[in-house]
């Protein structure tokens, strides 16, 4: 699908989301989303009683399903029913449990279907075979409370699983700092590599570009959605970026400066958990370690050219993002080019501080 | 709640193939209550998402393991002792381990070499062996492998992107808009291809075709192994023996290849495509008997995980049991056949193998918002050899089965024990296929081996082209112990 069309779905899903019921009145419309990882979205609706209801089922998983409602306490019964029928009969048992079924709804069509229902706890289930024990919802007809969403006897296992994930940490482990993910994340080729110094000053380094691209202060990043289910979802930047290199700047040149580069990408090595990247750049070996700035916001890139046998020389272009200063050492403004330095000859290292503008 | 998922969904599929059967011969794929193989659960650290990535042996009996958040732990289990050696990974789906300071990753962006290299048994050196390949940033370009061959060089199989999700704004890799449409696509290089590295580090492409082949092996006879899973240009899941410059039939992965024409290559007809493509040595029917194939292994514990020495495993992400193939040689190409191979107390979702130096079999399982589970198990054999199919070939006039043990004469020379049918899968662009042409195959006649092991199998029509699907009844050995494996199907591309 078209990827603003995509956006715009991510975006509903997100609102869907955030709120666990929704209302609706006597006679009522409802989309219901069948989602990657076996389970609908909402999980879970609060209509009033003695309702007319029209559900939309629609397909976004990449397998086909159906929905069936039944009265909550009956779920099991016709799930295993369902089992015993054959797919041209759409997996819905012949029952009077079943209130209203769709059809088999392949992947990015819809189905719509339509019931009354009284007062009570009533399932929407696909029956289609292994789908049943894990995917389904509730829908209340009743004007009562409702229970925690976690706490819910009728919503799905996989759904309260993922609440109650949201509030332990991500590992076996406590994070421990620096620390580094390679991740899927805006902003970045698909090569990403996201670090934090300290839980609050952090970074995207490129491993597909050989590059920094941005840079953030006020956390890190909230991996959930990229790890949960197929892996869809991006990796979100938490807090507030400061930093972003232009999106078409390579800053270290080599001979020129307005050659830009091949580079390739070598690997990194931890040393007291802080990444230094290995690349070249045409040819040139560069180690590159990032350093933040103790009681201000900002990093220190600072770069070792390990090998450079034809002693070329090697600029350093910064990019035109407003309000930054940088701050160079052993280099030199070009006197030719604007915002190009140069490294000073006879030196093999060099470093640029980034530092937002206050 | 994970157990009693996992126990409901086999309840599900057994009812399902009850629902299905075509003869009386049998209720499951195999006679329950047999503890031949075991399968325990190994328990995983407390507050780790036990989805596995992959698994390997460490010459030393460790066991070393990816997982889906990024961490690569080691585990000994003699003191069950779980330490984390890396962290940070995206996605790692395979991994050879070197030695205990040194373990190859393929994670998404690339295969990498994880290595500790001041000995204090943490990993601090992580070296990009390649990353010569495209990504869109597609949830489903999964990464599989890496697998060596005897000169050392090395294997990864890059899976298509899904439609069922777009591609990020930026890639990595050429864009390719010919190969953008279809369900399953290939924008960027490579994908849908298995790829060689060789010892000077470069990555070439060496077959192609491919949907989302998870994943490879090479088997005890040298050949390189590739299951490719049920989908768009897949009636069922499959498995090809791969060779160089090969095209297996799935059309957008065409784009890369160097002297394909500059086309979509959709616009080909079913026909052309059928032409161009290299036939899969075994098809694994689909729903019932495989839905998704996984991972490839060869028992080379020389009979520590039973009789079956030097024989192709696989697994399936669906079902509670392993498959075995018995592969042959017809008329200068691989074919053969799958059967399974009961395990008690297996769960689903077994994406990944590995023999440990004891000759157990440890399966990582996953589920990724697919029918699944997650955790480790541990599977061991017996001791004692089960009544099992331990070959199944092709003759002139039908099929010869070969028995573990010998049979029960009394039962086994009935031809009402044995219940014969064929069908085929079509190939085509729609996603999986019906059975077509599904007819009863009549048995001429029952014969038994002096030793009484040997069943040859006369069948009144053989074809080629076609899926032959065996049943077989209360076959007894001489001891009066049942059959394990009650079905077995094979893949008739040509006639003895």
């Amino acid at each position: 699908m078209p990827l603003e069309r995509l956006k715009l779905i991510l975006v509903l899903l997100a609102m869907l989301s955030t709120s666990s019921l929704t209302w609706a009145q006597s006679d009522t419309t409802l989309v219901i989303k069948a989602i990657a990882g076996l389970q609908y979205d909402p999980p879970r609706i609060q209509i009033k009683p003695n309702t007319r209801v029209t559900i939309v089922l629609e397909n976004y998983d990449d397998m086909a399903h159906n929905l069936v409602i039944t009265k909550a306490g009956m779920r099991q019964t016709v799930v295993e029913q369902a089992l015993k029928v054959p797919s041209e009969k759409n997996y819905v048992p012949e029952t009077p449990l079943v209130i209203a079924a769709t059809k088999i709804v392949a992947p990015g069509n819809s189905e719509k279907i339509s019931f009354t229902v009284g007062e009570g706890i009533y399932s929407y289930v696909c029956t289609y075979p292994g789908h049943g024990f894990v995917m389904y919802g509730a829908l209340y007809a009743m004007n009562a409370k409702l229970p925690p969403l976690e706490l819910d006897p009728h919503v799905a296992q996989i759904v309260k699983d993922k609440v109650a994930g949201q509030r332990v940490g991500p590992h076996a482990f406590p994070l421990e700092y620096p620390l580094l993910y390679r991740t899927w994340i805006s902003g970045a080729s698909p090569a990403a590599i996201v670090v934090s110094f300290d839980g609050n000053s952090s970074y995207c380094w490129d491993a597909g570009q050989c590059r920094l691209r941005y840079a953030w202060t006020g956390g890190f990043v909230d991996n959930s959605e990229q790890w949960y289910s197929k892996g869809d979802k991006f990796t979100k930047v938490v807090g507030e970026v400061y930093w972003k290199e232009d999106s078409l700047n390579y800053p270290i040149r080599v001979g020129t400066p307005e050659h830009t580069p091949v580079v390739k990408f070598l690997g990194y090595k931890l040393k007291n958990r802080l990444p230094t990247f290995r690349y070249l750049v045409d040819g040139i070996e560069i180690h590159e370690t990032l350093r933040t700035l103790p009681g201000e916001i900002g990093i220190m890139r600072d770069f070792q050219v390990v090998k450079n046998p034809a002693q070329k020389k090697i600029y350093y272009k910064t990019g035109t993002y407003s309000h930054t200063t940088y701050q160079p050492k052993f280099l030199k403004a070009d006197p030719v080019n604007r915002e190009t330095y140069v490294m000073n000859p006879g030196s093999t290292r060099f470093s640029v501080t980034i530092k937002p503008n206050s | 709640m994970r157990n009693l998922i996992t126990l409901a969904i086999s309840l599900g599929l057994v009812t399902k193939a009850m629902a299905q059967d075509h003869s009386h011969h049998m209720s499951s794929p195999a006679a329950a209550g047999d503890t031949a193989y075991v399968a325990e659960n190994i328990p995983l650290p407390v507050g780790l998402k036990g989805e596995v990535g992959a698994i390997d042996f460490l010459p030393d009996g460790r066991l070393v393991a990816t997982f889906h958040r990024g961490e690569l732990y080691f585990y000994t289990p003699k003191t069950k002792e779980w330490k984390l050696f890396a962290e940070g990974i995206h996605d790692a789906l395979g991994l050879m381990a070197i030695s205990p300071k040194e373990v190859l990753v393929l994670q998404r962006a690339e295969l990498t070499r994880i290595r500790d290299t001041d000995g204090d048994g943490k990993a601090d050196d992580f070296s990009t062996v390649t990353d010569d390949f495209g990504i869109s940033g597609n949830y489903h370009e999964f990464n599989f492998g890496p697998v060596k061959d005897k000169e050392g060089n090395i294997y990864i199989a890059l899976n298509t992107a899904s439609n069922g999700a777009g591609i990020r704004p930026e890639v990595r890799g050429e864009y390719n808009a010919l190969g953008r449409p279809g369900r399953m696509y290939s924008c960027v290089p490579y994908r849908g291809w298995v790829m060689k590295l060789t010892k000077d580090g470069k990555l070439h492409p060496y077959a192609l075709g491919f949907r989302s082949p998870n994943t490879l092996a090479f088997d005890a006879a040298g050949r390189l192994l590739v299951n490719d899973n049920q989908g768009d240009w897949l009636g069922t899941s499959k498995m090809y023996v791969v060779k160089p410059g090969k095209f297996y039939g799935h059309p957008s992965s065409l784009v890369w290849k160097k002297d394909f024409p500059k086309i979509d290559p959709l616009t080909l007809t079913v026909e052309t495509l059928d032409s161009m493509r290299t036939r899969e040595s075994v098809a694994f029917p689909h729903g019932y008997i495989a839905n998704s194939v996984t991972q490839p292994i060869v028992d080379r514990t020389q009979g520590k995980f039973g009789p079956f020495i030097n024989q192709t495993f696989v697994g399936d992400m669906d079902h509670r049991y392993l498959m075995r193939v018995l592969l042959e040689e017809v008329g200068g190409e691989t074919q053969g056949a799958c059967l399974p191979v009961h395990i008690q107390g297996m769960r689903v979702g077994n994406n990944r193998f590995a023999f440990a130096p004891d000759g157990s079999l440890w399966v990582g399982q996953t589920d990724r918002g697919w029918v699944g589970s997650e955790g480790i198990q541990r599977i061991h054999w017996n001791g004692k050899t089960p009544l099992d199919i331990m070959d199944f070939k092709l003759t002139k006039t039908g099929f010869d089965l070969t028995f573990t043990k010998p049979l029960d004469p009394k039962i086994a020379r009935e031809i009402s024990q044995y219940a014969v049918k064929r069908f085929y899968y079509e190939y085509h662009k729609q996603y999986g296929s019906k059975k077509f042409d599904e007819t009863p195959v009549a048995i001429k006649q029952v014969n038994q081996s002096a030793d009484g092991k040997k069943i040859s199998i006369e069948l009144e029509d053989l074809q080629p082209g076609f899926i032959y699907e065996f049943r077989l009844g209360d076959l007894k050995a001489q001891t009066g112990e049942p059959l394990l494996s009650r079905w077995v199907c094979y893949t008739l591309n040509h006639l003895k």
